[in-house]
């Protein structure tokens, strides 16, 4: 089988209908709710489900006879491992922290981290640095601002 | 008369010395994040709008107009100072005031950009009070198959948008409209797209996705890049000699109606009409071979006619609820926060805010000549901050922005989500600015088709059927096509600037 010359738009394509389809299965749960057959909470999914289906086959299509952007995206590679993907990850952790440890705590962590990663800091710089932004944090958005963040179960 | 006062009711609003300070602060706030380098507008409006979330109204909505005014300039300053255009916008900027800085006078050049954008800021705040009065006066007459229309125009911008790939540009809209469609269903109230979560039944957050679309994006971009420090000439004195205003006062009139009556346009952004003012200047300049090399009227020009486009956005914004540039979608969220839903019966239902809200814009553009300009050389020294330092704390600002909304962590998590996505739709060339579009006109969109199609037996001919949304459906038509052959010309003229080097992020 001849594989498509752009990637990156097969698998968006790909995705578009299956967003189609997952869109579309919901309008005809909805339609049993709706005292209408055309117009209910089902009719703008029924229309998008159809839409995403067909635009997706059109860019399906499209993947394979585009050349020209297969260079573009083969060139530009995939998440750069070494610093994008490590720094989505702390980010995923720096959520869950929240809830478990404290917005200060986790806050200061992630902190520590963010600036090993992005700025390649000492380990001392990145925490004094880390103590500076969560204090002026805590000053502003939780003791000015009162905003209340998780307090962990820790305190 | 009676806009007169209202608008003098407008600004007395505005010019407490409480609003005052916030439109001070936004516009310091906005420039700073506009100065940094890759930082737009519109992902400087992205990361700072949640904090103005914790303000009340009036006053967030004051420092919100600061923060896009001193977002626009920030994005000069780096366009004219470091060759580095935010937007597509600022690329006529660069050609000659780059070559100016080079010469040492980026600080005059500077000073006739921030004259410029208030020149042209003035000149949307009149044209502004002068239509409203006349929309306003259609307001009551627009039903169900009329917002129909209108969301149909503003299918037109998604040429705009496009960013090359109108296949492409519509899937990021349809996915954007069916991202709106999570929560609970307008008619009967059942669930949809909840999969059993509890978390889902309240909707997406607009500011979350927001946030991440553009600002952790950015960072993410900025990681990638490897972005360092820029060290950035001194720009000289600010203010520009008698020459420069002599030279600049025509070009600027010019590039501002030009970018005004283009701006009212809705599909027409300041792209368009930055290149078009630039090309129109080059024409009737009798040196035009000084272009490209240093012309202050090559800086005045598309300088004026990107804020007149943008103050000119306003109008179609309040009055039609359309945001015919990326950084009026993202203030139209900053509105809806506030419960101010722009649409023609904006002006009857909330006058005493909207015109508080156009004072306040009046102010922020002030605030730029009053406050910006003298300090430019501060921000340039800003600009030195590490970018390893800088992005950890944006994406920390980030993480409280999009929590402090609904105090949700669920937020928080669409924001990160959405975050890694905007990254890969960049990468990829997915535009993302018609996902955002759609996904905050889904639900009027949905509401105007459900009750449009339960108005009459013929279902959505109606709309043909009555007078103003026949209009608005043939004016969709023409804008189009209008849309199509400016865009075109705008991309050919963007790859032939690109050819010779200007980099646009």
């Amino acid at each position: 089988m001849r594989l498509p010359y752009n990637m990156p738009d097969f698998l968006g394509a790909l995705l578009s209908i299956a967003i189609g389809i997952a869109v579309s299965l919901e309008a005809c749960r909805l339609q049993a709710y709706s005292p209408s057959t055309y117009v209910g909470d089902h009719t703008l999914p029924a229309v998008l489900g159809i839409l995403l289906i067909v635009l997706g086959a059109g860019l399906l299509f499209h993947s394979f006879r585009d050349k020209k952007e297969e260079r573009k995206t083969d060139a530009e590679g995939g998440f750069q491992r070494k610093s994008v993907l490590p720094c989505l990850l702390v980010l995923l952790g720096y959520g869950l922290a929240i809830d478990l440890l404290g917005y200060v705590l986790a806050t200061f962590l992630a902190s520590i981290a963010l600036f090993r990663i992005i700025g390649s800091y000492k380990w001392s710089s990145s925490i004094a640095m880390a103590i500076v932004l969560t204090g002026c944090l805590y000053a502003v958005f939780i003791v000015w601002l009162k905003i209340a963040f998780p307090t962990g179960f820790f305190f | 008369m009676d806009t007169l006062h209202l608008l003098l009711s407008g600004f007395a609003e505005a010019l407490t010395l409480e609003n005052v300070l916030m439109a001070a602060i936004g516009a310091l706030v906005g420039t700073f994040v506009g100065v940094l380098p890759g930082l737009g507008p519109t992902s400087a409006i992205a990361i700072l709008l949640p904090v103005t979330a914790v303000l009340e109204p009036t006053q967030g909505i004051i420092m919100l107009a600061g923060i896009y005014y001193g977002a626009m300039y920030g994005g000069s300053t780096t366009a004219i100072l470091l060759n580095i255009p935010g937007e597509l916008s600022s690329v006529p900027t660069c050609l000659d005031g780059y070559p100016l800085a080079k010469q040492g006078k980026g600080g005059p050049a500077l000073g006739i950009s921030a004259i410029g954008s208030f020149v042209a800021g003035t000149m949307g705040v009149i044209g502004l009070a002068f239509f409203a009065p006349v929309l306003a006066d259609q307001a009551l007459k627009f039903g169900p198959p009329e917002y129909l229309a209108l969301m149909v125009l503003a299918l037109t911008l998604m040429v705009s948008l496009s960013g090359g790939s109108f296949l492409k540009a519509f899937m990021m809209g349809a996915f954007g409209y069916a991202l709106s469609l999570i929560g609970l269903g307008p008619s009967t109230g059942v669930p949809r797209f909840d999969y059993g979560s509890a978390k889902l039944v309240g909707g997406l957050d607009m500011i979350s996705i927001i946030i991440g679309l553009f600002a952790i994006t950015e960072v993410l971009k900025g990681i990638e890049e490897k972005r360092v420090t820029t060290v950035i000439g001194k720009p000289g004195s600010v203010y520009p000699s008698k020459a420069d205003l002599r030279e600049s006062a025509k070009p600027m009139v010019r590039g501002g109606l030009v970018g005004f009556f283009l701006g009212l346009l809705p599909g027409c952004s300041a792209a368009i009409t930055s290149f078009l003012a630039y090309d129109l200047e080059k024409k009737v300049s009798k040196h035009p071979e000084r272009f490209g090399h240093g012309a202050m009227e090559g800086v005045a020009a598309p300088e004026a006619a990107n804020n007149a486009t943008s103050s000119a956005g306003f109008i179609p914004l309040f009055s039609l609820g359309i945001p015919s540039s990326p950084p009026l979608a993202i203030l139209l969220a900053g509105l809806m926060i506030y419960g101010l839903t722009p649409g023609p019966v904006l002006f009857e239902q909330n006058s005493g805010f909207v015109w508080a809200v156009i004072a306040s814009m009046f102010i922020g553009n002030a605030m730029l000549l009053v406050l910006n300009l003298p300090m430019v050389w501060l921000w340039v020294k800003l600009t030195r901050v590490p970018y390893g330092i800088m992005a950890p704390i944006i994406l920390i600002f980030c993480t409280i922005g999009a929590y402090s909304v609904r105090n949700s962590m669920f937020d928080v998590f669409v924001a990160f989500l959405f975050g890694g996505l905007g990254y890969l739709f960049s990468k990829y060339k997915w535009p993302v600015v018609p996902l955002v579009l759609c996904f905050i006109l889904g639900p009027l969109l949905e509401e105007s088709l459900i009750q449009t199609t339960a108005m009459s037996e013929q279902g959505l001919a109606i709309v043909l059927q009555r007078p103003i949304s026949s209009v608005i459906l043939f004016a969709a038509a023409g804008l189009l096509v209008i849309s199509l052959l400016l865009n075109r010309r705008t991309q050919k003229r963007v790859r032939e600037e690109r050819e010779r080097g200007i980099d646009v992020s």
